[in-house]
This record gives C-alpha cells, sequence and structure tokens, in this order.
C-alpha cells in the first residue's frame, strides 16, 4: 500500500477469474467440438443411407 | 470445410502456446502497489473486454455483408460469432465484478461503463434469442442482421463511458500506440495475454462457423428427405 502498509493477498480472487476463464473458454470449446463431432457423424449416417438406397435401387433394376 | 479445419488447427496451436506464455508471465509479473496481486485479474478482464466488443465489431460487420451481398457465409459468421462474443462479455462481467469487490468494495454499480457492458451482454444473448424466434432461416437471418446493426450503437457507448461520464471504473489500460497507462513490467502479461484472447477468438468463431455450416447441411438433408418421404 501507498502508507507502506502491506497490501492484502487477493489469491482467492485471482484463481477465481483464472478458474472461471478457463471453465468458460475451455466449456466452449469443448462443446463446439462435440456438436462437430455429432453432426458430422449424422452427415456420415446420412451419405450411409443414401448409398443404401442407392444399391438397393440398382439391385431393383 | 477442410481448409477452414487446417487453419482453425493452426489458429489453436498457437492459441495453446500463447496462452501458456502469457499465464506464465502473468502470474510471474510484479505487484502492483495500490492493488497487489488483484492486478493479476486484469490480465483475464482487460483481453476478455476487448474481445467483446472486437467481436460485435465483427458481428455487426458480417451482418452488413449479409444484407449488402446475400452472402451465406457471412450469415455463417455472424451466428457462429455471437455467442463467442456472449462468453467473452459474460467472463468481463464477472472478472470485473470479482476484481470490483475487493478493489471498489462492492460487487457491482450502475456506472456507466459497467451498465453499458451489460447491455452488450444482453444484445448478444437478445441475438441468439432472435435466431432460434423464428423457423424460417431467411427471416432468422435478416432480423438478427438488422438488430445486430442497430445494437452497434452500443460499442462507442461503452469505449467513451469513461470519458462522457464521470465514472467509477477507470479509463481504457491502453487504447492504441501511445495511450497506453499500465507501465513496464505490467504492460507486458497484458500485450502477450490480449493477443492470445485475439487468437483464441478467431480460433472459437473458426470452430462454430463449421459447427454451423455442418448443422446447416444436416437440417438441408434432413428437409431434402421429409420433402422425399412425404
Amino acid at each position: 500500500m501507498v502508507d507502506g502498509t502491506p497490501t492484502p493477498d487477493y489469491t482467492p480472487y485471482v484463481m477465481a477469474v483464472y478458474g472461471l476463464a478457463a471453465l468458460v473458454y475451455g466449456g466452449l470449446t469443448l462443446l463446439g467440438h462435440w456438436r462437430l463431432k455429432g453432426l458430422k457423424q449424422r452427415l456420415d449416417d446420412f451419405g450411409h443411407d443414401r448409398r443404401e438406397r442407392s444399391d438397393d435401387n440398382s439391385g431393383d433394376t | 470445410m477442410q481448409r477452414l479445419a487446417k487453419w482453425q488447427l493452426l489458429v489453436g496451436l498457437a492459441t495453446v502456446i500463447l496462452l501458456a506464455v502469457g499465464l506464465w508471465m502473468s502470474l510471474a509479473a510484479p505487484l502492483d502497489f495500490q492493488q497487489g496481486n488483484s492486478v493479476r485479474i486484469l490480465y483475464a478482464h482487460v483481453p476478455s473486454a476487448k474481445m467483446s466488443l472486437l467481436i460485435y465489431l465483427f458481428v455487426t460487420g458480417a451482418s452488413i455483408a449479409f444484407l449488402w451481398k446475400k452472402s451465406e457465409t457471412a450469415d455463417i459468421l455472424a451466428e457462429a460469432a455471437v455467442p463467442v462474443g456472449a462468453a467473452f462479455s459474460a467472463v468481463t462481467l464477472a472478472s470485473g465484478s470479482i476484481w470490483g469487490k475487493p478493489m471498489w468494495g462492492a460487487w457491482w454499480a450502475w456506472d456507466a461503463r459497467l451498465t453499458s457492458m451489460l447491455v452488450l451482454l444482453i444484445i448478444y444473448v437478445g441475438l441468439m434469442a432472435l435466431r432460434n424466434a423464428f423457423d424460417d432461416q431467411g427471416k432468422a437471418a435478416r432480423a438478427t442482421a438488422v438488430l445486430a446493426i442497430i445494437g452497434a450503437i452500443d460499442l462507442p457507448i461503452i469505449h467513451y463511458s469513461v470519458t462522457w461520464w464521470r465514472t467509477l471504473h477507470q479509463p481504457a489500460s491502453f487504447d492504441g500506440p501511445g495511450k497506453i497507462s499500465v507501465q513496464g513490467p505490467l504492460l507486458t502479461p497484458l500485450l502477450v495475454m490480449s493477443a492470445a484472447f485475439i487468437l483464441l477468438g478467431i480460433y472459437l468463431v473458426l470452430l462454430n462457423a463449421r459447427v454451423v455450416a455442418t448443422r446447416r447441411r444436416v437440417e438441408s438433408l434432413e428437409d431434402e428427405e421429409a420433402w422425399n418421404h412425404g
């Protein structure tokens, strides 16, 4: 402090902020990857279904 | 899409490296003579605040591009950036509040800077809610683009709030070259963390853009299937 008194230790506040930032930004990153993985899986399923249908149709003719 | 994934990976790697260096520098930085070690909160707070404004500026630009050029890419980028901007705003408000308790003696004050920042978070949430309120994707895109452009009026209010009004919040820590109020050893970690947060923002927007683009493709395939079977 300016008058010579030592400043209190604010470590819990600092840790709370860094923890919160890690949780929010890390969470957003993980959520994005998890959603992307799920959506890609659905796209693959669509492709698979279409290939199966196309095979079935070619078998019919 | 593959090229976007490659860029995203490169930006991701650079983000991790820069964040690790920035974090180490933040924790090793000397204490502020008045704030003690609570000054370390500002290494996360200030870059988050800058990013919440920069991302909104990006959303505004993408919204203008969408309305003007009818570019779907611009709309995807705008949709992808909004939740990222909301996250940066939320962390800015929360970290400011945690810093304010020991420094100002209060978690919150209805100060011009804090209030205008809260308005920005509300606009971000409003943009997400508005987009989800429509079944028609085209109408949702136009409505959110218009709201985003109107909401941009909050950006100069946030930026100049500390000079236009007598606020509890201190003036900007750094506001471009030659307008830096933070000194030497405390400034370097702030600049490194700011660079790391810019990369983090780009990474998250690219990741979300891939999610939005893939989701739209899945939805259009589902519609096509429903149409074929209906």
